[in-house]
C-alpha cells in the first residue's frame, strides 16, 4: 500500500437525513412486523394457533421435540447445503480461474452461461432436474438435491471469486514464482490468502440459497429426503400446528444471533484496524 | 521434471568470485504482441557485478526485455544465458533471479520477516536457519526492528527495502528491478538511489534496472542502454552516453541537447569538419562510426558547453544569433538564443564575472571542437 493513503483515517460520512429515515421506517416495519407475532404465537399452551395466545405455555416446543421429523429435516437440509456449497465452490472457483485466463472476447460468453441460473425461473430448473433425476434415479436423494442447489450457488461464488481475482496483483504471483514457488505454492501462498474472503462470502451465499430453497427440494423430495423448508411447507398445508411457530421462532433467533455475532466480530476487527493504524503512524514519525 | 533442478543452493557465498559464470547474455530477442513488434533485436551482455540500466520511454520494450529475462514473457526469437547456460526454457522459479517490482508486491498476509523468508521456504531451508538468515538480511537493509510488522504498516521506502531483502536472500545470479523507485516521491527517491547503490556494492550482485527516469539511470548505473521502439539505440557508461550520444533520440532523451543540421566536409573518424546551415564552418567530435564527406548529419551540443564569445574571441564553432531571454535558476543562468531559425539553449554557471546580455542584442555563440558531437547513428 502506498504511504500516506487515507485508508482508515476518519472520513467524513454523509450525514443521515432524518426524513430519509422517516421514509424507510414504514418499509422496514412492513417487512419485519409480519414476522414478529410468530414469537408470541409459539408460546401457547393450547393446540390452536392464535394471536395473542389465550393461554401461555411451552406446548409447541414440547410437540416440536416429540416429532423427530423436524430434527431429521434440519439435519438433511444442513447436509444438502454443505454438499451444495462444496460442489459450487469447487466448480465456480475453477471456472473463475479459467475465465480469468481467457482472452477478453470469449470470457463474456462463458460468464453469461455461468450466470444463467440467476435469471432462470427456479421452477423451470426444478422441473428440468426432476425429469433428469428420474431417469438417473437421483430423485429423493441427498446428492440429487445438492447437485441442483449447487447449480443455483455457482453464480454467487463465481462472481465473488472473479471480483477478488481481478483485484489480485499479478506482481505477487510473479514475485512468488521468481522466488521458487511452483503451482501449488503459488496457490497456497498467494491465491488462497487473497481469495479467502471471497470464498467465505461466496460459500455463505451459496449456503443460504440452498438452505432456503423450496421448489427444487419439493420436486425432488422423497422418503428420507425432505429438507427443512419442504417439511415446513407441507406441514403448514396439512395442519397449522403450533410446532411450526416454535421452529420458526428458533430459526429467527438463530438468524438474529448470527447477524449480531457477525456485526460484533467485524466491529471488533475495525477497532483493531484503527489501533494498528495508529501504531503505524507512530512508527513513521519516529 | 525434478522439482528442485535449477534451484541453486541458496546463500552459497559466491561473492567476490568473478569468473563469468554469472554474466547474463541476452541475444537477439524479438517479440510480437499481436501486430505490434515490441522488440526487434535486443542483445547485450551484463557482466557479473554490473549495474546496468535499460532506459527508455514507455513502449520502448524495456519492461518486455526484463519480463523475458525473468521468464514471465516468452520471446518469439532469441536467447538468454547465465554464464554459458541457456535459461530461456526454464520456468521463472528455476531461474534464480531476484525481482523487485514497482509496487513492491509484498505478500500482504505475511509478516515482513516471513516475506523475506519466502524464497528460503520454497527451497525447503529449515525453519530456524531460515529465520536467522531472514533477520540478518533485514538487519542489512536496516529494518531489523520491523521483522514482525505487517508490510502494510511500513512506509513506501521501507517496503521497498523489504522487497529488496526478499529478492537478495536467495543469492540470485542477478537482481531485476522493474521501475522500483517509481512510486516514491522525489526526495525519498534520491535517498533510496544511494541506498540501493550501496547495497549493490556491498553484496556485489548484478543489477538489471528498468526505468524511464534519466536522472535515476545516470546516478546508479555502471552502464546504461537507451531503448527506443524495441531496439537498443546506445549502450555505454552514463557519462559516455551523455557526452557522445550516437543518435538524435539518445541526445534528446538523456539531458538537454542543441541539435544542428550540418553537412560533413571531411572526417578522419575522430573529428569532422562541418558546414552549418548559416554557412559557417566548424569542427566537431566523432565517435563510434565513420562518416563520408558530403553526408547530411546532426551535431549535438550540450547547453553547458556553449559560451558567449566576446569581441575578438574565436572558437572552433561559432554562430551568430539574437538573445531571446535569460532565466536565473539559482546556481546557473539559462539563456535562449535565436540562431539559424531555432532556439539554442545556453546554460552558464552564475559566476560574478558572467553578465547576461540584454534581450534583443546580437550575440556570438561558440563551442570547441570537443564540445560538439556528430551523431553517427542516423542521418
Amino acid at each position: 500500500m502506498a504511504p500516506g493513503t487515507s485508508r482508515g483515517v476518519e472520513r467524513a460520512r454523509p450525514r443521515t437525513m432524518p426524513w430519509t429515515l422517516l421514509l424507510a421506517m414504514p418499509a422496514l416495519l412492513l417487512l419485519v412486523l409480519p414476522i414478529l407475532p410468530i414469537v408470541p404465537m409459539s408460546f401457547t399452551a393450547g393446540h390452536v394457533v392464535e394471536f395473542p395466545p389465550s393461554k401461555w405455555g411451552l406446548f409447541a416446543y414440547r410437540e416440536l421435540l416429540s416429532d423427530p421429523g423436524w430434527g431429521y429435516a434440519i439435519a438433511f437440509s444442513l447436509k444438502v447445503a454443505g454438499l451444495a456449497v462444496l460442489m459450487s465452490v469447487v466448480s465456480a472457483a475453477l471456472a473463475a480461474f479459467g475465465v480469468a485466463g481467457l482472452p477478453i472476447r470469449s470470457d463474456g460468453l462463458i460468464t453469461a452461461i455461468i450466470l444463467v441460473p440467476l435469471a432462470m425461473p427456479v421452477v423451470v430448473l426444478a422441473l428440468g432436474t426432476f425429469q433428469l433425476f428420474i431417469q438417473i434415479r437421483l430423485t429423493g436423494t441427498l446428492v440429487g438435491i445438492a447437485v441442483a442447489h449447487a447449480v443455483l450457488g455457482v453464480p454467487y461464488v463465481f462472481l465473488t471469486v472473479r471480483a477478488a481475482l481481478s483485484r489480485l496483483d499479478m506482481a505477487l504471483v510473479r514475485s512468488a514464482m521468481s522466488l521458487g514457488a511452483g503451482t501449488w505454492s503459488v496457490l497456497r501462498w498467494v491465491y488462497l490468502p487473497a481469495l479467502r474472503p471471497a470464498l467465505v462470502s461466496g460459500s455463505l451465499l451459496a449456503f443460504v440459497v440452498s438452505f432456503d430453497e423450496v421448489v427444487i427440494a419439493l420436486f425432488n423430495a422423497g422418503p428420507g429426503a425432505i429438507t427443512f423448508p419442504v417439511k415446513l411447507f407441507t406441514d403448514v398445508q396439512q395442519d397449522l400446528s403450533p410446532a411450526i411457530m416454535a421452529v420458526s421462532t428458533l430459526l429467527l433467533t438463530a438468524a438474529v444471533l448470527a447477524v449480531v455475532v457477525g456485526m460484533t466480530v467485524s466491529g471488533a476487527r475495525r477497532t483493531i484496524d484503527r489501533l494498528t493504524l495508529r501504531d503505524r503512524i507512530g512508527g513513521d514519525s519516529r | 521434471m525434478n522439482r528442485d533442478d535449477g534451484i541453486v543452493a541458496a546463500g552459497a557465498p559466491t561473492q567476490g568470485k568473478r569468473d563469468g559464470t554469472r554474466d547474463i547474455m541476452v541475444a537477439g530477442l524479438a517479440k510480437l504482441y499481436g501486430a505490434v513488434r515490441v522488440l526487434h533485436d535486443v542483445s547485450f551482455t551484463m557482466r557479473d557485478g554490473e549495474f546496468l540500466t535499460l532506459l527508455g520511454p514507455s513502449g520502448s520494450g524495456k519492461t518486455t526485455t526484463l519480463g523475458i529475462i525473468a521468464g514471465f514473457v516468452s520471446p518469439d526469437r532469441g536467447d538468454v544465458k547465465v554464464g554459458n547456460r541457456s535459461i530461456i526454457d526454464l520456468q521463472p522459479r528455476h531461474r534464480n533471479l531476484g525481482i523487485v517490482f514497482q509496487n513492491y508486491a509484498l505478500f500482504p498476509h505475511l509478516s515482513v520477516c516471513a516475506n523475506v523468508e519466502f524464497g528460503l521456504r520454497m527451497r525447503k531451508v529449515p525453519h530456524a536457519e531460515r529465520k536467522r538468515r531472514a533477520r540478518r538480511m533485514l538487519e542489512r537493509v536496516g529494518l531489523g526492528e520491523f521483522a514482525d510488522r505487517a508490510p502494510g504498516q511500513l512506509s513506501g521506502g521501507q517496503q521497498q527495502r523489504v522487497a529488496l531483502a526478499r529478492a537478495l536472500i536467495i543469492d540470485p545470479d542477478a537482481l531485476l528491478l522493474d521501475e522500483p523507485l517509481g512510486a516514491l516521491d522525489r526526495r525519498l527517491r534520491q535517498q533510496v538511489e544511494i541506498e540501493l547503490k550501496s547495497i549493490q556494492r556491498e553484496t556485489g550482485v548484478s543489477v538489471l534496472h528498468v526505468t524511464h527516469d534519466q536522472e535515476e539511470a545516470m546516478v546508479m548505473s555502471d552502464r546504461l542502454a537507451v531503448m527506443r521502439a524495441g531496439r537498443i539505440e546506445q549502450i555505454d557508461t552514463p557519462i559516455n552516453v551523455y557526452k557522445y550520444p550516437s543518435t538524435r533520440f539518445v541526445a534528446d532523451f538523456l539531458g538537454e541537447a542543441n541539435l544542428f543540421d550540418v553537412e560533413v566536409r571531411e572526417s578522419d573518424g575522430r573529428h569532422a569538419a562541418v558546414l552549418y546551415e548559416d554557412g559557417s564552418r566548424g569542427s566537431v567530435h566523432v565517435s563510434g562510426g565513420s562518416v563520408v564527406a558530403g553526408a547530411r548529419r546532426v551535431v549535438c551540443v550540450r547547453p553547458e558547453r556553449i559560451h558567449f564569445n566576446g569581441a575578438g574571441e574565436t572558437a572552433a564553432n561559432s554562430v551568430e544569433g539574437t538573445l531571446v531571454d535569460c532565466l536565473h535558476l539559482g546556481s546557473s543562468v539559462r539563456c535562449i538564443v535565436r540562431a539559424m531559425d531555432r532556439n539554442v539553449i545556453v546554460t552558464r554557471p552564475d559566476h560574478a564575472d558572467f553578465a547576461a546580455p540584454e534581450p534583443g542584442t546580437r550575440v556570438r555563440l561558440g563551442w570547441g571542437s570537443v564540445d560538439g558531437q556528430l551523431l553517427v547513428g542516423e542521418s
